[in-house]
């Protein structure tokens, strides 16, 4: 497992992909806090509720090349005949891929410490929000590591994946709509448990609430889960 | 020790892999050969434990590959088809990443030299691996199959890409590793595997043809004699002349064009036909534009072991031992029989040889 953790994050600094996500997501976060920092507020949610959906088009860039280059290169045989267990390979990976977008939200660190020079900012706010938007990210790379792990095309993964993303941010906009439109109380319900977004606006109150932590965990759970029985299947059907 | 038993692999309606069952003892050199998609690849990827069988089992050194995997695969190195490169790695941080991968235990820096120095990749040791030729990428293909000295290697066509020069290097590099190591490679082409092997299985269409020593194939290879003639000449009258001629089995008619037209003529074992084929030719003044024997293909091995034709006592003996035509082989009894007979049939077939040099 740390064989592949190492390499695939590496491999993120060793392709221009990996700088093209970093520089789409610093450049998208400084212009929206340059505006709110000329705007004199000390506040970084503005900044937050951007970065929430531009990651909602990142995670799939992020994802996309882990297990579906493995397939296209044929390196998967060297992975799968390795002494290796399956769940080491995917947490590996996975975790390569959380590491990498960690790494990401350090340039709002450095913002609400410019905040914190100059005003004094809400701390309980930003903390929520950070730990509201990485868990949210954690829950969207893990449904990208196993759409990549269905395909051995790259583009397949990042389109289905970002199709997937696309889903889980448009219920979640549109979910008081729909519990308007549609008056059953089962719809609601079920909008509203997938609805990730809705966790992370709880989130970014500053209030944490464990229930929130323990769905996002949950997500990542289910869906790495999953991928290893993907890669099971391989060997036993 | 690898004991495969009944190891059959399908996909959907096609049988990959059909009831194969043989054993390998530790130190052999055993060559796999067959034709495109006979399945070798397939019985390596499952030996590997990378696919899966529909049924039958595979293990290593007692371990099954499914029930005890992490056991199995340390024992193994593998390397595929298409060498499993991450493009984007140095030789060096390539064969690292296998190092840590593979959990080794060996000294790293001495461990990974000695393979660099066995399969002579120390001068790219530095570069980017896409940008090494085919030669350089198989090369680091085989020294990533070596990281941890694993007791059975697995190697999936290892020439080929390779040019000449280099394929001669790496089957002695085989031929070295066979003396500590259990190998498995697979090939198609038969002076490979006749070079490197001491025992070889024929694979066609997913079943085992024939599981034998290479000696005993190449006598059934020379055994047989046909011969290519190109003459010139009317076509009907040379065909009866040539089937009237003593020792002559049969004549086929082959490619025309150019001057001539091919014969492919079959003697009767033990007759040399060339000196009356001369004299014939000779006598009725039709220029012989071209004679050579027909070199056996593996191609031409296949067919004749699976169509049931053969004429030479050896083949007919390998026949003979695998009980009947190698595609009516029943279920599981009847299979288990065959495998009695056949280890008879090997044992006469044997005797026979050694009553042969006793002869002489």
């Amino acid at each position: 497992m740390g064989a592949i953790f190492r390499r695939e994050l590496k491999a993120y600094y060793a392709s221009p992909l990996g700088y093209i996500v970093m520089a789409v997501f610093f450049c998208v976060c400084g212009i929206s806090f340059t505006g709110t920092y000329s705007a004199g507020n000390a506040s970084l949610s503005n900044v937050f509720s951007i970065a929430s959906v531009v990651v909602f088009l990142l995670t799939p860039i992020i994802t996309m090349r882990l297990l579906a280059e493995d397939k296209r290169q044929k390196t998967d045989q060297l992975v799968l005949t390795s002494p290796v267990s399956l769940t080491g390979v995917v947490l590996g990976k996975y975790f390569a891929a959380v590491v990498f977008f960690a790494t990401l939200l350090s340039v709002l660190v450095v913002f609400q410490i410019i905040f914190s020079v100059v005003a004094t900012p809400d701390w309980m706010v930003f903390i929520g929000s950070l730990v509201g938007l990485f868990l949210m990210a954690c829950a969207l790379l893990a449904i990208g590591l196993f759409i990549s792990s269905l395909t051995e095309s790259q583009v397949v993964a990042a389109v289905c994946s970002l199709a997937v993303s696309l889903f889980f941010l448009l219920i979640s906009m549109f979910s008081s709509f729909i519990s308007t439109l549609i008056k059953n109380t089962i719809v609601t319900q079920i909008v509203d448990y997938v609805s990730l977004f809705n966790r992370y606006n709880d989130l970014v109150t500053g209030v944490i609430d464990y229930s929130n932590i323990v769905y996002f965990i949950s997500f990542v759970v289910v869906f790495l889960f999953l991928t290893v029985r993907v890669l099971d299947k391989k060997r036993w059907a | 020790m690898i004991e495969v038993t009944n190891l059959t692999k399908r996909y959907g309606s096609h049988v990959a892999v059909d009831n194969a069952t043989f054993t390998i003892h530790d130190g052999e050199i055993l060559g796999f050969l067959g034709p495109n998609g006979a399945g070798k690849s397939t019985t390596m990827n499952i030996i590997t434990g990378y696919l899966s069988a529909t049924s039958g089992s595979v293990k290593i050194d007692g371990y099954d590959i499914l029930t005890a995997p992490l056991e199995a695969k340390k024992r193994i190195g593998f390397l595929p088809e298409l060498p499993p490169l991450y493009l984007d790695m140095t030789v060096k941080e390539y064969l690292n990443f296998v190092y840590d991968l593979k959990k080794v235990k060996l000294p790293r820096r001495p461990h990974i030299n000695e393979i660099c120095r066995l399969v002579k990749i120390q001068e790219v040791y530095p570069r980017q691996i896409k940008n090494l030729s085919k030669g350089y990428r198989q090369r680091v293909g085989i020294a990533q199959a070596l990281v941890g000295n694993p007791d059975v290697l697995i190697l999936d066509e290892p020439t080929v890409g390779l040019d000449p020069k280099q394929i001669i290097e790496i089957r002695n590099l085989i031929k070295l590793l066979g003396k500590t190591h259990t190998v498995i490679l697979s090939s198609h082409i038969l002076s490979e595997v006749q070079a490197v092997c001491e025992r070889v299985i024929i694979i066609n269409q997913g079943r085992i043809v024939v599981d034998n020593t290479p000696e005993n194939l190449s006598r059934i290879m020379s055994d047989d004699h046909s011969i290519i003639a190109r003459i010139e000449g009317p076509r009907r009258e040379i065909m009866a002349a040539l089937k009237s001629l003593k020792g002559v089995k049969s004549v086929q008619a082959a490619g025309a064009g150019g001057y001539g037209q091919e014969y492919i003529i079959n003697p009767i074992v033990g007759y040399d036909i060339r000196r009356a084929l001369f004299s014939l030719l000779a006598e009725k003044n039709w220029p012989l534009l071209m004679l050579k024997s027909s070199e056996m293909t593996l191609e031409d091995i296949f067919l004749r072991l699976t169509d049931g034709t053969a004429d030479t006592a050896a083949l007919e003996k390998a026949l003979q031992a695998r009980g009947d035509k190698p595609q009516e082989a029943g279920g599981q009894p009847a299979e288990e029989e065959e495998t009695a007979d056949f280890a008879k049939g090997e044992a006469a077939e044997a005797e026979q040889s050694q009553a042969e040099e006793e002869a002489k």
